[in-house]
């Protein structure tokens, strides 16, 4: 049970040098200001966010007219002018045509917060102009409601945003933030008892496995302190997270693969440079696969998190991935101490 | 100069000890890295997320009889009425639409497509006081008398603009989208990224020497400025070269060297300053790790911004720059002052600190002691509260990034703290060292105000309230004078609480008029 013993100085290792507040200011930060991007982002995109915009037409467009009431112009300088100065958030230019295509040229600032808001405004208007337009060509338009208990729904185009922010982008950033901080700990955990000798002692006391099985239990302890955090926070700033029990081995399954990568390049290299460099190397492809996999560990992160179905399959990689945490430290201890 | 030169190649040497096996499995794995992240680029997590009662061309939907997000029954879909009920909603409309406009285009052909439209982005940049700038630089104001001039002058300017934009046909609304502010972000990122592993690099080699004892050696043999800067050489130099790299393959300005130049040295010295402060390789991870947080805040925070604010940012800067907008002196001056500013103070506090880099006393306990061996004139009391600012600004920026959303409240107590604590430091280093406690609280008083208005003010056109501050900061210097001999974190409380109320009655007084309004 000296592991155990190794994993308690390890963790205490770390109260001592103040690392774990950092830590955690570091989740605080990524988890609360990740949610005021998505906040923002809903409100900069979210068609719903702008209600309206100043709209300026030169040309004779009477149907169009009808439907987004523009500030009609008939020198193109003084609208751009007006737009420049601000007065009116667009210029459209175009003479409407009901029997063949309108080609409608759109004048907005560049770069701007306004280059939005009337992106979002004409998008919205011209697409329920088109709908006019093709009625009176007699073709056919689309018509889709949301009923709830037989009442219609109003959702607006780009709900779905604030979701998929939330569920696609900040807890899959939460937990692959949670392993590489974590890979990182252990990376140095290892690579510290090389560089500075004490390993020699330690290895005078206790077997290599029990040393490395320590390191590798402390790393894995504070995967777990750290997505109980993650998920404290969110639930604090008002996110749903569904599955929270599942959710712990899932982010394990996550940091999984990292944690091999941190333990082979540690206990080949010895040194924590080295380590640290080839790690970032090889964790960027492990990542950038498990965002690209459907039914990688990250993928089932999100189906948990988001209350979505998971299947057998899912379940049956996070075990793999599970079980390749204790069969590596066996395999590597073999390997760990030799000069 | 030689002896430096000798350091860096010693560096340099060192690294090649890696081995040539070592450094080119390191090359085949950066290809293969490479290689597949180019391959696995598609994104499939979202994958299965939204359940339907039916078969949703999708991949986002599964099928499944057991309350789902959405069902389907004839004409009609019928949702619960949660977010994700919603969303999946939303999702399946646009899966609907998309095959709607496939279907039209079959059986009507162009005529279903009644209107198309095309975008033309007119370049222009906001200024202050109501008044524009155009992309030239001339300024008119809407209310000068000289409309005839100035309509021809903008109407140069906009077909010259049109002429360079129109470079977009023509298509169909659906496919109209705002520009992506977060593109911009990460776009800025390529050029800053490859630097922090590159630092990473550099302090750890320092945090190595340091703990191996050779920094004693060096430190005895040689001045320790031509020390760092011999060690730090190469890899400001290995940084310049990634990042000129990058631009020159996005086929942009080699100019925006000049805005990466100070925050590498930024880099270097805040790599330097948290190897001299470490402990131990862990305590040195999280302490980059934090600090590198808090620069990618300063740095592209500002950057969303569109006028103002932005101006403090290089990277803000440097995208204008790129996006074949003038970029002035001034605009450069005041982006990257802060950088070359905080760069001097960290390397100077990095060499102060060979009395304190070995202790066990923690990171903020040792940056007072290294403040105690700095802050010994009533001139540098001044001077060290001015050099203060752009820390406390980049500190502040990162509290209020997620504090604000959390608690108004307890970002007063933040702001007051880390702007009290700054002025702590120095007033309590000053009276250690022998100064008059009162002279050194004031000139720490004025020190920081001078500092707080000189950033500030450029940026943003506030010119009331500059007295009233100016006396809290002396109140709050006073306070702290007179409560330092309980200790410095006793004395640093109270003296934070009276500069937290002091911003909380300017919030509440500016809220209060912006509701009126």
């Amino acid at each position: 049970m000296d592991f155990l013993r190794i994993c308690v100085k390890d963790l205490k290792g770390i109260r001592r040098e103040k690392t774990v507040l950092m830590v955690v200011a570091l989740l605080m930060f990524v988890a609360s200001f990740s949610s005021l991007i998505v906040t923002g982002l809903e409100l900069l995109y979210s068609p719903s966010g702008f209600s309206n915009a100043r709209i300026a037409l030169v040309g004779n467009a009477p149907v169009f007219s009808s439907i987004a009431h523009p500030i009609h112009y008939s020198d193109i300088v003084r609208a751009l002018r007006d737009m420049v100065d601000g007065k009116v958030d667009a210029v459209l230019v175009f003479n409407e045509n009901l029997s063949s295509t309108n080609y409608i040229t759109i004048y907005v600032p560049e770069n701007e917060l306004r280059d939005i808001k009337a992106i979002l405004y004409l998008k919205r208007v011209i697409m329920e102009y088109q709908d006019v337009l093709r009625r009176l060509k007699g073709i056919p338009t689309l018509e889709i409601r949301a009923y709830i208990d037989g009442t219609t729904v109003r959702v607006p185009d780009g709900y779905s945003l604030h979701f998929m922010l939330i569920y696609v982008m900040l807890i899959p950033l939460l937990s692959i933030t949670t392993a590489v901080v974590c890979s990182a700990y252990l990376i140095d955990s290892i690579c510290e008892e090389f560089e500075s000798g004490t390993l020699d002692v330690l290895l005078s006391a206790t077997e290599p496995g029990e040393v490395l099985a320590g390191k590798v239990l402390s790393s894995v302890i504070l995967c777990i302190a750290l997505t109980a955090i993650w998920v404290v926070m969110l639930m604090f700033n008002g996110i749903t997270v569904h599955g929270i029990a599942t959710l712990i081995p899932v982010t394990l399954a996550i940091f999984s693969p990292l944690l091999l990568i941190s333990l082979v390049t540690s206990v080949i290299t010895k040194n924590r440079e080295k380590a640290q460099l080839t790690f970032s190397i090889l964790a960027i492809p492990a990542i950038v696969l498990m965002f690209s996999h459907s039914h990688s560990p990250l993928s089932t992160l999100v189906r948990v998190s988001a209350g979505s179905p998971v299947y057998t399959l899912d379940f049956e990689i996070v075990f793999f991935l599970l079980s390749l945490i204790p069969i590596a430290t066996a395999v590597l201890s073999g390997m760990f101490g030799l000069e | 100069m030689i002896i430096m030169l000798s350091i860096a190649l010693l560096e340099l040497r060192l690294r090649r000890k890696w081995g040539k096996r070592f450094a080119l499995a390191l090359l085949l794995l950066s290809a293969v890295s490479a290689l597949i992240v180019i391959n696995s680029m598609t994104i499939r997590i979202d994958y299965g997320i939204y359940t339907s009662n039916v078969k949703v061309p999708s991949p986002l939907f599964v099928t499944s009889r057991v309350n789902p997000d959405i069902m389907v029954r004839g004409k009609l879909v019928f949702v619960r009425g949660d977010m994700k009920s919603l969303s999946a909603f939303d999702e399946f409309r646009r899966c609907v639409r998309s095959l709607y406009r496939r279907w039209i285009y079959e059986k009507y052909g162009e005529r279903a497509f009644p209107v198309m439209v095309r975008v033309v982005r007119v370049g222009r940049v906001l200024g202050g006081g109501g008044k524009v700038r155009t992309v030239k630089g001339v300024r008119h104001s809407p209310a000068s008398g000289k409309k005839a001039a100035s309509e021809k002058r903008v109407k140069r300017r906009v077909e010259f603009k049109v002429k360079r934009k129109e470079v977009r046909g023509f298509e169909t609304p659906d496919r109209l989208k705002p520009p992506s502010l977060l593109k911009k972000l990460i776009y800025a990122f390529s050029f800053i990224i490859p630097m922090y592993f590159v630092i990473q690099v550099y302090s750890s080699s320092l945090m190595e020497d340091k703990i191996k004892r050779r920094m004693e050696l060096l430190f005895a043999a040689e001045d320790e400025w031509r020390v760092v800067l011999g060690k730090s050489a190469p890899y400001l130099l290995i940084s310049m070269l990634i990042s000129g790299a990058v631009i020159a393959f996005m086929g942009k300005s080699l100019d925006g060297i000049l805005f990466l130049l100070p925050i590498a040295l930024f880099l270097v010295a805040l790599g330097t300053f948290t190897a001299f402060l470490a402990r131990s390789y862990k305590e040195m991870t999280f302490l980059t790790v934090i600090a590198s947080i808090f620069v990618t805040v300063y740095l592209f925070i500002p950057a969303i911004f569109t006028s103002g604010i932005s101006e403090m940012s290089p990277v803000a800067v440097m995208l204008r720059l790129f996006s074949g907008k003038g970029v002035s002196v001034k605009d450069y001056v005041v982006s990257t002052s802060q950088f070359y500013v905080m760069s001097f103070v960290l390397l100077y506090m990095s060499f102060k600190s060979t009395e304190v880099m070995y202790g066990h006393s923690n990171p903020l306990d040792k940056i007072l002691r290294i403040a105690e061996e700095a802050v010994d004139r009533y001139w540098k009391v001044i001077m060290f509260a001015i050099l203060s600012i752009p820390f406390v600004l980049l500190a502040e920026l990162f509290f209020l990034s997620f504090i604000v959303k959390i608690s108004i409240i307890l970002a007063l107590l933040a702001i007051g703290l880390i702007e009290e604590y700054a002025k702590g430091v120095i007033i309590y280093s000053a009276i250690k060292n022998g100064l008059n406690g009162i002279s050194s609280a004031i000139l720490t008083a004025i020190g920081f105000f001078i500092g707080e208005k000189a950033i500030i003010l450029p940026l943003v056109h506030l010119r009331i309230l500059l007295l009233i501050p100016l006396a809290v900061h002396v109140a709050t210097s006073l306070i702290f004078l007179a409560l330092a001999r309980f200790g410095f974190w006793k004395a640093l409380i109270p003296s934070s609480v009276v500069h937290a109320i002091y911003d909380g009655v300017i919030v509440w007084i500016f809220l209060g008029s912006a509701l009126r309004i």
